[in-house]
């Protein structure tokens, strides 16, 4: 993943509420402030986040200024703006749209109505079956299995990750969602976050505080450090 | 059985309707209509280029209104959260389509004609507006009858430039599909009784050809005559 990808999961995971300081994401992607605040800067560019508060920090004779960053983001945003980019008019889209519309299905029907190869449909069926979107009529392979859609992700198609085996160069096809592909899974992505965060050492920090109490407290320990 | 999709002579008049309503002409109507009776291969058809064309292919459900074929158009097109009012909701659907401009495929569009309801009859007209607003190319795909019960919304049917007529396949059709498909050597009673049992209509000539080949396998015949399956 890249290093802003790294840096926007870590906002996602530990800042519910949307709102965090510089160091505070320092800290929680483990990333130098350089890095940071270049990709906050090009961030608030984009509209997904927003500085919203700037504090001079206690003056050390003989060092530079420093500043408390005080951000505000767009957490929906944000999350289309880490997830993978996916391209559009594959032969993935094909075989996509033709289960959707479909919802059930043999392999001689994806050959036949996208055009595409018999390899390349069981390796996109393969990886379907794991992310749990399609399942199979009965189990043991074979021919003459009917695949029926289970879960119906939208019209954008599922994101597989191809894992490549450094020693025989060959893709597997293992299947991983980077990104929740439903509403539902957003939101029990977000709040299992905030379990694990409740959870957490900042406990006492963040326990049933309102947005104003939180970001007051945020003020109050950057302008401590 | 070879897994390709044939190209029959409705498929043919399909792809050419496709080609014609998809023109650069400003102001020129795009809309398709396709009839056919059941089992004939329009909804095939229409998914076979929808797909290749990254098309939005919507099914019509019986009973269904203005407001739920909007939405359901919403979703085709990628639009996360359709609007729940219909004046947002028709604004979220031209904003995506005079970006990317794509063929709305309709299959099934018979249920607008039960009960001869007026309500059915503006969803109709609404498509007709997208299609005016957004200058995209439309396919109606529907059963027999349904170029007659158009007629009931004259906008849309005066809109109309190609009528693509799914017909039942005759015995010269069949042989051309078989050579298409199958490896074996059809004999001229296999076909005829192929032509009979199916009454022309795709679904049944797949499954007859299906049942040949794999008695043809099994008792290693090169040639299938009528006796054999």
């Amino acid at each position: 993943m890249s290093k802003l990808g790294e840096l926007g999961r870590a906002i996602l995971e530990h800042y519910p509420l949307g709102f965090f300081s510089l160091d505070q994401a320092m800290q929680a992607a483990q990333l130098p402030r350089k890095f940071v605040t270049d990709a906050l800067v090009s961030l608030s560019k984009e509209g997904v986040a927003k500085k919203v508060k700037k504090l001079r920090k206690e003056h050390v004779p003989g060092q530079s200024p420093k500043f408390a960053l005080i951000y505000s983001v767009n957490r929906k945003a944000l999350a289309a703006r880490i997830a993978p980019k996916l391209k559009n008019e594959t032969v993935q889209d094909r075989m996509w749209a033709v289960i959707r519309k479909s919802k059930s299905f043999n392999l001689r029907d994806l050959i036949t109505l996208t055009g595409v190869k018999k390899g390349t449909v069981r390796w996109y069926l393969k990886a379907l079956r794991g992310l749990g979107i399609i399942h199979p009529s009965r189990l043991g392979g074979g021919s003459g299995v009917i695949w029926n859609l289970v879960n119906n992700v939208g019209v954008r198609r599922p994101y597989i990750k191809p894992n490549r085996k450094a020693d025989d160069k060959r893709i597997t096809g293992k299947a991983e969602t980077m990104a929740p592909t439903t509403k539902r899974d957003a939101r029990i992505h977000f709040w299992l976050s905030k379990a694990e965060v409740e959870l957490s050492k900042e406990k006492a920090l963040k326990q049933n505080l309102s947005v104003s109490a939180y970001f007051r407290m945020l003020l109050h320990r950057d302008g401590e450090a | 059985m070879k897994s390709i999709f044939v190209i029959t002579k409705n498929i043919k008049r399909f792809q050419t309707a496709f080609q014609r309503i998809n023109h650069k002409s400003h102001g020129i109507e795009r809309v398709c209509l396709t009839v056919g009776e059941v089992g004939l291969g329009k909804t095939v058809a229409g998914l076979y280029y929808g797909v290749r064309d990254g098309a939005a292919m919507i099914t019509v459900w019986p009973g269904m209104t203005q407001h739920w074929l909007l939405r359901s158009v919403a979703r085709e097109l990628g639009i996360d959260e359709p609007a729940w009012r219909t004046e947002r909701l028709i604004e979220q659907i031209v904003h995506v389509l005079m970006q990317d401009r794509r063929t709305l495929i309709f299959d099934e569009i018979d249920h607008f004609f039960r009960n001869n309801d007026a309500k059915r009859v503006d969803a109709l007209d609404s498509i007709r507006k997208l299609h005016d607003f957004c200058n995209i190319p439309v396919i109606l795909i529907g059963e027999e009858r349904v170029d007659k019960k158009i007629e009931r919304v004259p906008r849309l049917n005066d809109r109309i430039i190609e009528v693509v007529r799914f017909e039942r396949y005759k015995e010269n059709d069949v042989k051309d599909i078989i050579d298409q498909l199958s490896d074996y050597r059809f004999e001229a009673d296999a076909i005829e009784k192929i032509t009979k049992t199916s009454d022309g209509r795709i679904r049944p000539i797949m499954r007859l050809i299906h049942r040949a080949e794999n008695t043809a396998r099994i008792h290693q015949l090169k040639t299938i005559s009528a006796k054999d399956f």
